[in-house]
């Protein structure tokens, strides 16, 4: 209860180089079986990958590649087949809020208002009400929602609830943060800023971020590094060195569109154009 | 060239619109304010036209008053029998009016479906995730429901006797597989992710049950719990006229057994009017309840 207050009143004061308080997340031959209309189905296959603290790293690939089974069994609410996941050394067993999820389908409990979705977690581990009314705050206006604080989520557009689950995420102050195509639904603007957003908090939280997304150009502008998954398995695993904040022109420089054109090969798609 | 411009002089007004209008909120409605706008005006106009079309009916003579009496005999009836009534007491159905009467059916049906409620929920939002609940809940509560239990009442009354036990017991027979079943089919309907989303925030299993399983479920529960109450009236008449010590149904048979016409129509009319008031605040409840909009949005 106190590691999530000390946690925000520390970082508030720091900026870039405050202390990394992401977890390490290892993942050790990972693999999910479904079985879907009675036949087997190996969605995820044996994946390993190490993602170190503080890291940002963004998943790209195709719809249906395994990237959902990955964030579900990294927060726990799914079971691996095969394998284990480990936060900072412990498996995981089982959800915490120690690992944070940004739902790819909406989540927001449309029966509180947007405070008290974003006040829910803070509230189930006991933290004092003007405490956690004052986090909330303070992230609902990072992500420009200050004006529908005492609003149903029914009277919100659907980006404006997406970014009611991310500041809802990002109040909980998990150790690692996974975002499911948080901005899929969101139009080219908010999506940029939301970016910026969340490029910002995760600079000054300094917390482990997987970010999954369909959009190459997405993960060259946010990532540390990008995993490109096709099929359930690991096919690419690359570092992104630039500067941030990477803006449009970042990205064309000749090493990102080399970055591009082999992530493009990998997702088995034509090079030429780059778009 | 004309891209990049418009896109220029967008930047600044939507970065006005990307933070969405603040929506307007509706501000806090009082109680009498939700009731009164529970009251459906159209079923109001309705029962204004019939209220007109019986009055005409009998002024101009159309139906003989033996048949359907004229509307204020029958206010007249239930106003001078409504506390005190020399009729109801000879009857032994108790030392008072109408009123009497009505407050034991009143009782009976609310205590019924109070219990039905506490009996029918858990089992019901239970159900709709333990298999084996429901592997033993399903048929037997689905099977009650399709029996006419009225028939039951005969074997009730030689296990109680003639007391409330038990109509009240028939009541909750009736009024348990519909609260159940609205409350099952209210968990399935409710997408997981919501439960998934309460854990991954760190939510404790009390919690999980009362902030996601029961907040989100209320409103199609208090449905349940209308359409039980909305059939309980009549089955407790029904119930009475086999044998209960007063009540309204009571009352009706023994006007009947007199040919008090005027007297049916009495007490039906003031049965009619708490069953519509009751519903009309158990639906404002239901609004209530429902500010979020899951249901009829
Ligand atoms: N509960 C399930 N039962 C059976 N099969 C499933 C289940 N969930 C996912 N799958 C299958 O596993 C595969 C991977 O699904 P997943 O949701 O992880 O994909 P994804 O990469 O997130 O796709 P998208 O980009 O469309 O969200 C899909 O082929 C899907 O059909
Ligand atoms: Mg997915």
């Amino acid at each position: 209860m106190t590691a999530v207050t000390e946690n925000h009143k520390t970082t508030e004061q720091v900026e870039n180089s405050g202390p990394v308080h992401g977890a390490e997340l290892v993942a050790t031959n990972v693999n999910k079986v479904y079985s879907r209309a009675g036949q087997k189905f190996h969605a995820v296959e044996d994946v390993s990958v190490t993602i170190k603290p503080g890291e940002f790293v963004c998943i790209v690939g195709p719809s249906g590649c395994g990237k959902s089974t990955m964030m579900n069994m990294a927060t726990g609410l799914l079971e691996p087949t095969d394998g284990e996941l480990a936060l900072d050394g412990e498996p995981i067993r089982g959800p915490s809020p120690d690992r944070g999820l940004v739902f790819q389908k909406d989540s927001v409990f449309p029966w509180m208002k947007v405070i008290d979705n974003v006040t829910y977690g803070l509230k189930c581990r006991g933290v004092p009400k003007e405490e956690r009314m004052s986090i909330a705050r303070k992230f609902l206006a990072e992500v420009n929602l200050t004006h529908v604080e005492k609003s149903w989520p029914k009277e919100l557009s659907g980006g404006m609830l997406k970014r009611v689950a991310i500041a809802t995420a990002f109040s909980n102050a998990p150790k690692l943060l996974l975002m499911d195509e948080p901005f899929a639904s969101v139009d080219y603007v908010t999506r940029l800023q939301l970016q910026k957003t969340v490029l910002d908090l995760w600079a000054e939280h300094r917390l482990t971020v997987m970010f999954v997304t369909h959009d190459v150009d997405e993960a060259l502008t946010l990532a540390d590094r990008i995993i490109v998954m096709t099929n359930g398995r690991v096919v690419d695993d690359r570092r992104v060195a630039a500067e941030r904040p990477r803006r449009l022109e970042a990205l064309s420089t000749p090493t990102m569109l080399e970055h591009k054109a082999s992530m493009l090969q990998h997702l088995g798609l034509p090079t030429e154009g780059g778009a | 060239m004309a891209a990049v411009k418009a896109g220029e002089s967008t930047t600044a007004a939507s970065e006005k619109a990307t933070h969405g209008a603040a929506p307007k909120s509706p501000g806090r409605q009082n109680p009498v304010l939700r009731v009164v706008k529970a009251s459906d005006p159209l079923a109001l106009a309705g029962m204004i036209i019939i209220l007109a079309a019986w009055y005409v009916v009998t002024e101009q003579g159309w139906v003989r008053p033996v048949f359907l009496p004229a509307p204020e005999q029958v206010f007249r009836f239930a106003e001078a029998h409504f506390l005190e009534s020399r009729l109801v007491q000879t009857q032994n159905l108790g030392d008072g009016g109408i009123l009497e009467n009505l407050i034991y059916t009143t009782t009976s049906v609310w205590l019924a479906v109070l219990l039905a409620i506490i009996v029918a929920v858990p089992i019901g939002l239970a159900s709709a995730r333990v298999q084996f609940l429901r592997m033993f809940s399903d048929p037997s509560l689905l099977t009650l429901g399709a029996v006419p239990v009225l028939i039951l009442m005969p074997f009730f009354l030689v296990w109680f006797g003639v007391s409330r036990n038990g109509q009240l017991l028939l009541l909750v027979l009736v009024a348990v597989p519909i609260i159940y079943v609205y409350a099952q089919r209210a968990v399935t309907n409710l997408d997981p992710v919501y439960a998934q989303s309460a854990l991954v925030l760190g939510v404790g299993r009390v919690r999980l049950i009362k902030d996601v399983y029961l907040r989100g479920t209320l409103p199609e529960i208090l449905g349940g719990v209308r359409i039980a109450l909305a059939g309980s009236w009549s089955i407790a008449a029904i119930a009475e006229l086999m044998g209960a010590p007063q009540g309204m149904g009571r009352l009706i048979s023994t006007f009947a057994a007199n040919t008090n016409i005027t007297g049916i129509f009495a007490t039906i009319l003031i049965l009619a009017i708490v069953a519509t008031l009751t519903d009309i605040t158990l639906k404002a409840v239901f609004m209530f309840a429902n500010r979020w909009g899951s249901v009829n949005k």
